[in-house]
């Protein structure tokens, strides 16, 4: 059999210009500058990096000073460190022996054996990767000199714990390949705002699809991996999704946006009954849950109503006037409100059956 | 002027102001194949960012073998194939019926129709037949191609075309009646 060609002429140079956004949109996905800074986060090398760091970090302020405030902020689990100072450490930190981990693991149990392990909490943070929330104390911008860097790490862990319980840390579960990001912990440099707003939390019904947007900034990183403006998605159960925005000054702010997913097509209707008074089928009745309103009519083939309902539970048992009405196919037609409040229509057939 | 080689180099280095004035020379082009595809046109130019993602990330797989152009049009056609696939359900789902017979087939006619009146009609084509009518009449995949590509039988790629002619004849004779 041979091809007809010619819609494929009408069709051969049809064209149809893109709106700019395309453009700035792939600039996005494809602009090594851009997909470099969030990578970063998901690097191995930056986690155990970061990891070291602050174990070095803990190990020398505990040796130098013994200090308990270091103590009691690392059992509270508010890691708190310098983001950029661990970003350019990163590769001074890396040169250091291995061996360097296990004494300080070591050294850690040592002086905090009462409490619970707190090397169990060591552990879990270059393990689970725990990300040191930039502090606003502290610029973004400091640059420490190689052999002041433990008394200057110190100094503002130290800082830090002054100001108190402000942080949250953030933990990457890398496997699962969610991102649980805190609900709204924006981080924002100081004497900066962030103009950035995300799009709400919303309902929908299974299959059906969700656009999550962001208002504002210029890069963005979704828990998706997905690098535009807005996503749809259409996630079968109720997942939160979330996204770090970065405006045109670098300011970042992560959103959490939930999806909730609801099993909307609620509603069974039988296409046949039999109402012969054995117990068994002997009424039409559509079988629903979470049904907030209901009306159904049942029509013959000469368009008499035969039946109509407002109750769900009230079932048709096959009769019209006191009657039993003839075998044969009769029209229903059902208007329902589901549990999201969204209104369906179901018209369909149902046979009588003696 | 720049030579198509040059320019493919030029993406493949990350040529910025390549990946650009490849973009420009393409972008329209392949959007008159998204939207054969969706009814849409912002879901069309999403199938075509996306596209556009996925042929500069990887223009080093292009070994400079066979046509550039139709490198990059089997990207967009699949990443549209994808991009429907993943809106489906958004839609009220897709109607690949299995049937037995197979008709001849028939001869379209639309003599002095505009190629954007053709559009709304693929366009208003139901989901499944749209596809397979891109797919085999435009695009020019086999049925068996086809087949794999939606991943249902060579008979069902047929039968669906079938419907699709028979659709397009009605509308395309309505129209000629109503002229």
């Amino acid at each position: 059999m041979e091809k007809e060609n010619s819609f494929r002429e009408v069709f051969k140079d049809f064209e149809r210009n893109p709106s700019d956004k395309v453009w700035a949109n792939i600039e996005k996905g494809i602009n090594p500058d851009f997909v470099q800074k969030p990578s970063l986060f998901k690097t191995a090398k930056f986690w155990i990096g970061s990891g070291l760091i602050i174990g070095i970090a803990v190990f020398v302020s505990i040796s130098l000073s013994s200090n308990k405030q270091i103590k009691s902020a690392f059992q509270s689990n508010n890691i708190l460190a310098e983001k950029s100072i661990v970003i350019q450490e990163n590769k001074i930190i890396e040169s250091e022996k291995p061996s360097n981990i296990l004494t300080q693991q070591k050294e850690v149990k040592i002086t905090d054996n009462k409490k619970e392990s707190s090397q169990a909490k060591f552990e879990n943070i270059t393990k689970n990767s725990i990300i040191p929330q930039v502090n606003p104390s502290t610029s973004d911008n400091v640059i420490i000199p190689k052999e002041e860097k433990t008394a200057e790490s110190i100094k503002i862990i130290q800082n830090a714990i002054n100001q108190g319980n402000n942080s949250k840390s953030v933990v990457i579960n890398e496997n699962k390949n969610i991102f649980n990001l805190p609900q709204s912990n924006p981080i924002i440099k100081k004497n900066n705002v962030v103009n950035i707003t995300f799009s709400e939390s919303q309902n929908i019904c299974k299959g059906d699809k969700a656009k999550l947007y962001v208002n504002g900034g210029v890069n963005y990183l979704w828990s998706t991996g997905e690098r535009t403006q807005y996503i749809i998605v259409n996630p079968l159960e109720s997942t939160d999704f979330s996204v770090i925005a970065t405006d045109e000054n670098g300011n970042q702010k992560t959103g959490l946006i939930s999806v909730n997913v609801s099993n909307c097509e609620t509603l069974f209707v039988p296409n046949a009954f039999t109402p012969n008074g054995d117990g068994q089928h002997d009424e039409f009745k559509a079988i629903g849950t979470g049904i907030q309103k209901f009306e159904m009519i049942i029509v013959s083939r000469t368009g008499q109503i035969v039946f109509s309902s407002n109750n769900i539970e009230k079932g048709w048992d096959g009769s019209f006037r006191g009657n039993p009405v003839e075998m044969g196919t009769y029209v229903y037609s059902i208007k329902y409100i589901d549990e999201l409040n969204k209104p369906h229509t179901m018209n369909g057939h149902v046979s009588v059956i003696r | 002027m720049i030579s198509e080689i040059d320019l493919i180099n030029g993406c493949k280095k990350g040529d910025k102001k390549a990946q650009k004035t490849l973009y420009d020379k393409y972008a329209a082009k392949m959007l008159g194949v998204c939207i054969r595809y969706f009814r849409d046109i912002e879901e069309a130019e999403d199938a075509l960012q996306e596209g556009f993602i996925k042929i500069f990330n990887n223009i080093d797989k292009f070994r400079n073998e066979g046509s550039f152009e139709g490198w990059i049009r089997r990207i967009i056609v699949n990443t549209s194939l994808n991009c429907y696939k993943s809106n489906l359900k958004h839609y009220y789902g897709t109607d690949y019926e299995e049937i037995e017979e197979f008709i001849e087939d028939e001869k379209l006619k639309f003599d002095n129709l505009s190629v954007e009146f053709l559009l709304k009609v693929i366009q208003d084509l139901p989901e499944g037949y749209r596809l397979v009518f891109n797919l085999y009449e435009i695009e020019g995949y086999s049925h068996k191609e086809i087949a794999e590509m939606l991943g249902v039988s060579v008979n069902t790629s047929k039968s669906q075309l079938m419907k699709a002619k028979r659709s397009l004849q009605k509308v395309l004779v309505k129209k000629e009646n109503f002229i």
